[in-house]
């Protein structure tokens, strides 16, 4: 077999009436207590009972109908039409069972068009279904980038930004600090138009709102010059990584690392703008590194010591991977290895201690082979932002799709705690409306508009019940 | 073949200072049947031009596929021979389930919910064509 090039890189491193009414006579009637008579809209979707999967297929669930609206008229007549509750998708990458409805599902996935750009005003108005990575080829084609982007791209625009989706980069906020305005179409069919400069406090609260608002079916938002990335990437010991750690994130537009565990080692990713003409495509070798942590683990996993030993052997600390192009095609990427993860945002005057005690308590496991990853976000204003009013940094820990993954939860959760830690609203976390409240401070506000523009709940699945202690 | 299959081994580590296990993991691995020649930089940005010639269909490309097969990726790559080749070998009907049901890093319905069977075939075949 041939042998690339060594590299180290990121993560990897490691559906009328007469048609409702068939369907509903078909699954044994349940469709009836949840649909009015008259609904036209669903009959555009293409089936009914199909089972519903996030990435890591971790998350499942069997809506009786899942609609896929192709205009915003559509989806205000499927919502007017159904009764019960109504849960939005976006592309299923949340770890957190934000999604699994047994009602009515709606994917938003048909609105998914730039509506304009407005290069005066530097803003693109796109409908919500839109993927990042999409929205990406569609600005750049016109001389425009998005200010960063998250480690993958497949998310769509509500469903990143309802989620608190970052990318890293000291300076630079999470996505929903970008958006301006959007449209939101309430559970009853009503739109509403929130625009960041008329209604600051409702746009506080609809740029982070976990899908318990209403849908958002269209979002403008701010973007900059389209530019060019250089990346590098290195070996470095941990220890001395961690260290350096502050330094780098002042020094660089984009800073991140992954912790590899059982190794000693870490791998350091910076992005900073390049002028050069010297173009190069990247070529993550991140998949080829987890493949040699996982075959490390299996082999020598129940020898700690040994395992450390012959990591620090083997690996070759002056390993380095460059990339130079647009930075849509080097800030986000594509995971082959499904997985499974929790992520938490501290303040960023204790992360780096709290990444210790995580590093150790992760290493006291011999199944342990992910890297872990450690990022930088900069503060913003949306109340249920995990970044509000605080700068942070993430530390995020994953386990294989096919492992057991309880203790990230389990195992993490005080550790993040004691250090003042949120948790990712799409990763692995188990807190409820008791620790929540505690730890965002417009928890009531955002209460108060969540049961104004849902009185009766119905954007409630069983998770969010549980995070809003609506049970 | 599996995606590990397909991936060269160790290039995390130097060969030189393998330890004895690891090498003979290493040497057993050369036995194995040689991947395909991976896409160079200009076939990936020749895919970044590639359309389905039907509109419908080429919005559905872009929206649903493109973000991982019209990038260097894992995912085979749109027009590029050497990556479709060893999946068209299992058929098409393998190609559907796995397109239905997800794969390695594939979500099931292939960020597609509103696609039928056909949509699938017809965006396969787009796909895997040689440009």
């Amino acid at each position: 077999m041939t042998r690339q090039p060594p590299s180290t890189s990121r993560r990897q491193l490691l559906t009328g009436t007469a048609a409702l009414a068939l369907f509903d006579a078909l699954r044994g009637g349940t469709l009836a207590q949840l649909v009015l008579p008259g609904a036209q809209a669903q009959a555009s979707t293409p089936s009914a009972q199909r089972r519903w999967q996030n990435w890591s297929g971790l998350q499942q669930a069997t809506p009786a109908n899942w609609a896929t609206p192709a205009s915003e008229a559509e989806l205000q007549q499927l919502l007017r039409s159904t009764k019960g509750e109504v849960r939005p998708a976006g592309s299923g990458h949340s770890f957190t069972a934000l999604v699994p409805t047994h009602a009515t599902l709606v994917s938003l996935d048909r609105l998914s068009n730039v509506v304009g750009i407005d290069k005066a005003a530097m803003t693109v108005t796109a409908q919500a279904g839109m993927r990042i990575g999409a929205l990406a080829r569609a600005l750049d084609a016109q001389g425009l980038a998005l200010r960063n982007q998250p480690d993958v791209d497949v998310q769509t625009l509500a469903g990143a930004i309802s989620t608190g989706t970052h990318g890293t980069g000291a300076q630079l906020p999470a996505l929903h600090d970008d958006v301006i305005a959007l449209r939101l179409v309430k559970v009853d069919g009503e739109v509403v138009e929130v625009h960041a400069d008329q209604d600051p406090q409702l746009m506080a609260a609809a740029r982070v709102s976990l899908g318990s608002l209403g849908f958002i079916t269209q979002v403008t938002m701010r973007v900059v010059p389209a530019f060019n990335l250089a990346r590098h990437v290195w070996l470095q010991p941990v220890d001395s990584l961690i260290n350096e750690a502050p330094k780098l994130a002042a020094r660089h537009r984009h800073f991140e690392f992954y912790v590899l565990p059982h190794t000693g080692y870490a791998a350091g990713i910076r992005h900073d703008v390049h002028t050069g003409g010297d173009l190069m495509l990247p070529k993550p070798g991140d998949e080829d590194v987890l493949g040699d942590l996982k075959m490390l683990r299996d082999w020598l996993g129940r020898f700690p010591k040994l395992r450390r030993w012959a990591a620090q052997q083997a690996i070759d600390p002056n390993m380095t991977e460059e990339a130079r192009h647009r930075s849509f095609r080097l800030l986000s990427s594509v995971r082959p290895t499904r997985f499974n993860e929790t992520e938490w945002h501290l303040p960023r005057e204790r992360a780096l201690t709290c990444l210790k005690e995580v590093v150790a308590k992760l290493e006291s496991r011999n199944e342990v082979f992910f890297p872990l990853e450690f990022r930088f976000i900069r503060r913003d204003e949306a109340w249920l932002s995990p970044f509000h009013d605080r700068d942070c940094c993430s530390i995020a820990v994953h386990a294989a799709a096919d492992e057991a993954w309880a203790y990230l939860i389990d195992d993490f959760t005080p550790i993040f705690r004691a250090h003042q830690g949120r948790p990712h609203w799409g990763k692995l976390h188990r807190l409820g409306q008791a620790d929540l409240a505690k730890m965002y401070p417009r928890w009531a506000d955002f209460q108060a508009v969540r049961r104004r523009f849902d009185p009766q709940g119905r954007l409630l699945n069983a998770h969010l019940r549980q995070v809003f202690d609506q049970a | 073949m599996s995606v590990f299959q397909e991936m060269p081994l160790f290039p995390l580590f130097r060969s030189t200072r393998l330890v004895a296990g690891l090498a003979l993991v290493a040497a057993l691995a050369a036995c194995q049947e040689r991947p395909p020649e991976p896409p160079t930089d200009a076939d990936v940005l020749a895919a970044d031009t590639l359309r389905p010639a039907r509109p419908e269909l080429a919005a559905t490309y872009e929206r649903s596929c493109m973000a991982c097969h019209g990038v260097r990726s894992a995912a085979p790559l749109t027009g590029h021979a050497a990556s479709w080749q060893p999946r068209l070998t299992q058929g098409m009907d393998t190609l559907l389930k796995h397109t239905r049901e997800g794969l390695r890093g594939m979500p099931a319905m292939g960020l597609c919910p509103d696609c039928g069977e056909q949509d699938f075939r017809d965006l396969i075949t787009f796909m895997s064509t040689p440009r």
